[in-house]
């Protein structure tokens, strides 16, 4: 054992260690933390490509694939406790290059959607008032979520469970504020308002993509588990109920939304709950939403920051990138430099202003990770037959799961294709040229005796 | 000058004021890892030379 070494273990084993202060509560939060965005602003995008129906279609179609993907990724996630979530998956079941790549697709779909939320921040404060500029309270809104992420990650994550708490409240706060349960009161006017199914089948599968909207991040929970005091429990727990949370949510988004805005204006809205509020010309829920859609945002961005510095922090320690970019901060215990790193980038998307070019990024690299937990599962269960490794808990009727989740990803991609393509081929570019980086330039970097935590038991087999 | 003119200037600064803390504060662990590491080092050293001597 060489000199280099044995300092690296020192300085590991004093200061390296992620604390383990989660429980379900904090799962929870920082799973729907980040999705909760998506009922406020984004999802409307499916009502452009597809319709009123379109997107309610979209957002059911969209759900069954994301419970599939929770129970997916948290029986996994269960078994591997570590910081890293889908990126630690890959690393133990399909190697080092699927591990890079799943990092990099889980840095940039959240990088992306914290992005996308800080731009609705800056955009609908400047409702208040022409004066207002968006930039310099996207820049604010960056700042301080990133001090907090690189102060320490449970006291961000109680104040995220707060606000999305509030932020959930607010969307019933415009439910009732509709009147929907007295006929001849009710202010929604669906009849007049929505508009079918325009484009046809065609226009469901473009609307695909933007009902992710509804729920992309939640499988961010499972990138808690180095830090949950109990695993086995939390996780599964915290994942399942965000998902009940999600659809409920979902479901009264839509109905609310399509039966107060014209789905014209709908299908182009940067924040379509704020313009349903703004509909309803009643004060009180205007500013509930005005309130509600700011601190979706703000919680969103929060669990975005915590979620990509830590796949970032997981591939520097795997040595899959500089390794230099897995320090963690003395006093904090957070991995503050991938924070740091990865605010310029955040900042540059921010910054475009294309609110749908930035979110469609962000689906698309999610998708792909999407594709390769679907073929992780069925490689999983080869690999670690029931009753061969403790797992907390156990995705019911495999392979179904999986199949649904391959069959309506690939569908959604085939959608993504007729309205972004070019979106599309640039983000394939991207990940074949970091690809072959990989390949032809870090991979004799990367220390493959370490890349496997000891306590990980040989697969069947093996 | 209109009070939403000036809030975007206190949110610049309020930006400003923060992106300077990080910074400064990373600049500082970064010279201490520095440090830390050298300090390791001399213990590492130290300790080779004290199992030299003792034969181990």
């Amino acid at each position: 054992m060489n000199k280099d070494m044995v300092i690296n273990e020192v300085i590991e084993k004093k200061e390296s260690h992620l604390s383990k202060v989660l429980g379900p509560m904090h799962i929870w939060a920082l799973g729907v933390g980040i999705v909760l965005v998506g009922e406020f602003m984004g999802w409307n995008f499916a009502v452009a490509k597809g319709g009123s129906l379109g997107a309610i279609i979209a957002c059911w179609a969209m759900g069954l694939l994301y419970v599939s993907l929770v129970m997916i990724n948290t029986e996994i996630g269960s078994v591997i406790p570590e910081a890293g979530g889908q990126y630690a998956m890959a690393k133990y079941l399909l190697g080092p290059l699927a591990a890079f790549n799943v990092g990099l697709m889980i840095v940039f779909q959240y990088a992306m959607l914290q992005a996308a939320d800080v731009l609705v921040v800056g955009e609908i404060l400047r409702t208040l008032h022409p004066d207002i500029q968006s930039l310099p309270f996207i820049l604010l809104a960056l700042s301080v979520l990133t001090f907090l992420n690189y102060r320490g990650i449970h006291a961000t994550l109680t104040v995220n469970f707060v606000i999305t708490a509030i932020a959930y409240v607010t969307i019933f706060i415009l439910l009732f504020g509709t009147k929907f349960y007295l006929p001849g009161a009710s202010l929604l006017r669906h009849g007049e308002l929505m508009s079918g199914l325009p484009y046809g089948w065609v226009g469901i599968v473009a609307a695909f993509q933007f009902g992710i909207w509804f729920y992309l991040g939640i499988e961010g929970t499972a990138l808690g588990a180095e830090e949950c005091r109990s695993t086995g429990r939390s996780l599964p727990l915290g994942a399942l109920t965000g998902m009940v949370t999600l659809i409920i949510g979902a479901t009264i988004t839509w109905y609310v939304a399509s039966g107060m805005v014209d789905w014209v204006k709908l299908g182009q809205s940067v924040y379509p709950l704020y313009d349903a509020a703004l509909a309803t010309k009643i004060p009180f829920v205007i500013g509930a939403l005005f309130v509600g859609t700011i601190l979706s945002c703000l919680a969103s961005a929060i669990g975005c920051i915590a979620d990509s510095s830590r796949a970032w922090f997981s591939m520097a320690r795997d040595t899959l990138i500089p390794n230099w970019f897995g320090g963690i901060h003395p006093k904090y215990k957070t991995p503050y430099r991938a924070i740091i790193f990865l605010l310029p980038i955040s900042l540059s998307f921010g910054f475009t202003g294309l609110l749908d070019q930035v979110i469609t990024f962000s689906i698309f690299s999610g998708l792909l990770v999407y594709v390769l937990m679907g073929y992780m599962m069925f490689k999983f269960r080869k690999m670690y037959p029931l009753d061969s490794i403790k797992r907390g808990y156990v995705s019911p009727w495999h392979p179904y799961p999986a199949i649904v989740l391959l069959g309506l990803t690939l569908v959604t991609l085939v959608g993504m294709y007729l309205g972004y393509w070019i979106n599309l081929l640039s983000g394939f570019l991207f990940y074949i040229f970091a690809s072959m980086w990989f390949v032809l330039h870090r991979y004799k970097y990367v220390d493959t005796n370490s890349f496997i935590k000891k306590r990980w038991p040989r697969p069947n087999g093996y | 000058m209109t009070f939403w003119v000036i809030m975007n200037w206190v949110a610049y600064a309020s930006s400003a004021l923060i992106f300077g803390w990080l910074i400064k504060d990373f600049i500082n662990i970064e010279k201490n890892y520095d440090e830390k590491i050298l300090l390791a080092m001399e213990d590492w050293d130290k300790n080779m030379e004290d199992c030299d001597k003792k034969g181990g």
